[in-house]
């Protein structure tokens, strides 16, 4: 008889999307050598450089593990797999990249458009086979 | 290029029709735009058909079995702007010489996909994220909430008015009046937006046959001039976009009123995608039909209803006529031909000379929509 499925969670992107550090975790993008601009997620072409025909090797590059909430949502009616309610943000890095996330909270009294989120790593959907699927997360500070 | 015109047009009813098969939908629209063009079916040279979920090869299943087979079929998707974009190529293969007459037909059968939100493209990062329509135009709102002080009962009013210009319209899905009330309190989908604030998934087709303005003289006395049609892509940016001014409309509308030699005061009425109570706001305002931050107002003051100055989505719009997404581009212009005829009945435009459709399509990481494609008409 087959051992029943262990559950166990999984990782999306990929863990070589962020990195953990002391004061948290860090989003890892591209930053292009030619105009230096950053970008996340990572890329191998840089969208600025390539139509101007110009050299456009990416680097990689590091996000500040905190960013300014541009604008939320708290989402009630979506595909079963994210568990709504859950709320969603685009968050804004000194870096000049604005990312969406899910947030840590769906309390709207805890969420305020220009306050500062921190990122960490937290779960954002269940999978097929029911694992918990972990990606970046944002957290009012 | 050569001038364009519009002799026919045809659409089906939208709502939500499970027993019926996509093609039918798309024969039945294609079947009335020929009888209104009094074209007789084997003058067309190619057709173009629009969806963006209705599978492979959707063309060739709606045309074959009206035996118009054997002609160049062009399948097109473009997300919500899948239909605009078959009328844009259909316009650009007579403006370019290539053909004389020509079909444009757009259809999605939505009923097909069961319940809640429309599927995307899961390769997406954000929508693998949990991005869903709803919470991108949520959004919008929240950040136009903040930064001019809208209310949510200035979304809740744009759906009141949608109700009532769709109560003059038989071809519409939701024809029963409404309040802000009401609105406000049906089921929150994505805060601040509520059920009655989002357009319904739907069913239904629209066509319209397209030739030569030289030709149009042959078959009616009516022919509608295509003065602009534009198509744009959404612009790449990573970084910190104002969600509040949608670049695509803004771009797409400038080259629009360039290519007709007008400007947004010569509109008589413009048909918008209104798929959330918010865009329609929004697109007051990328349109030009008022300044950044007086949507509201504008809509407060009536301007934008069936007797003001510059009526929008007489038809009732995405949010209350319907958004059989591929079908929606031609279902804007078939409203416009037929209010530029004088055709519209209950909800016909006075004096109405020149109509505006605009239609987006899709959202993918990094764009403020995958596609725009605005159509401008003339008498």
């Amino acid at each position: 008889m087959e051992a029943p499925q262990e559950k166990k969670p999984v990782f999306f992107p990929d863990e070589g999307y962020w990195t953990m550090e002391a004061d948290g975790l860090h989003l890892i993008g591209s930053r292009c050598i030619q105009c230096r601009r950053d970008y996340f997620p990572p890329r191998e072409v840089c969208p600025k450089c390539f139509p101007e025909g110009l050299e456009h090797k990416m680097e990689k590059s590091k996000l500040s593990s905190r960013g300014k909430l541009y604008t939320y949502s708290i989402v009630q009616v979506a595909p079963k797999r994210f568990l709504p309610p859950y709320a969603l943000g685009y968050v804004d890095f000194p870096e000049g990249v604005r990312v969406l996330g899910q947030l840590t909270t769906t309390d709207p009294s805890q969420i305020k458009i220009g306050m500062t989120v921190q990122a960490e790593l937290g779960r954002i959907a269940v999978d097929e086979q029911g694992n918990e699927v972990m990606s970046y997360k944002f957290r009012p500070m | 290029m050569r001038d364009v015109a519009i002799i026919g047009v045809g659409m089906t009813k939208i709502g939500k029709f499970p027993d019926r098969m996509l093609s039918g939908m798309g024969r039945e629209a294609v079947i009335a735009a020929l009888k209104d063009a009094g074209v007789p079916p084997k003058e067309i040279q190619a057709a173009y058909s629009g969806t963006s979920l209705g599978g492979a090869l959707l063309g060739q299943r709606i045309f074959k079995d009206l035996g118009m087979s054997g002609m160049p079929i062009n399948n097109m998707e473009n997300a919500c702007s899948s239909g605009s974009s078959a009328m844009r190529e259909a316009w650009l293969s007579i403006a370019s010489g290539l053909y004389d007459m020509v079909i444009a037909v757009g259809s999605e059968k939505l009923s097909a996909l069961g319940g809640g939100t429309l599927p995307l493209e899961r390769e997406d990062l954000e929508v693998s994220g949990g991005m869903v329509m709803p919470a991108l135009y949520a959004m919008r709102a929240r950040r136009y909430m903040h930064e001019f002080g809208a209310t949510p009962e200035h979304l809740a009013k744009v759906v009141v008015k949608s109700r009532q210009c769709a109560t003059k319209n038989p071809q519409a899905q939701f024809r029963k009046e409404t309040t802000v009330e009401e609105v406000l309190n049906s089921r929150m989908v994505a805060d601040p937006l509520t059920l009655f604030q989002c357009c319904p998934m739907g069913d239904g087709s629209a066509a319209a046959v397209i030739c030569s303005a030289d030709k149009a003289r042959q078959y009616t006395r009516q022919p509608i001039l295509i003065k602009g049609s534009i198509l744009v892509s959404g612009r790449f940016d990573n970084s910190f976009r104002d969600m509040t001014t949608p670049e695509i409309t803004v771009r797409a509308s400038k080259l629009a009123y360039e290519m007709a030699g007008i400007g947004p005061k010569e509109v008589s009425l413009a048909e918008v995608h209104d798929a959330f109570s918010i865009a329609e706001l929004l697109y007051y305002e990328a349109l030009g039909f008022c300044g950044r931050g007086e949507a509201p107002k504008l809509l407060d003051e009536g301007a934008t209803e069936i007797g003001g100055r510059i009526p929008v989505n007489p038809s009732g719009g995405l949010i209350s006529k319907g958004h059989p997404t591929g079908a929606t581009g031609l279902a804007q212009t078939t409203e416009i031909v037929w209010q530029l005829r004088g055709q519209a009945g209950a909800r016909q435009v006075k004096n109405a000379k020149v109509g505006l459709t605009h239609c987006t399509g899709g959202g993918i990481y990094g764009l403020d929509h995958g596609a725009c494609s605005i159509h401008i008409f003339a008498k």
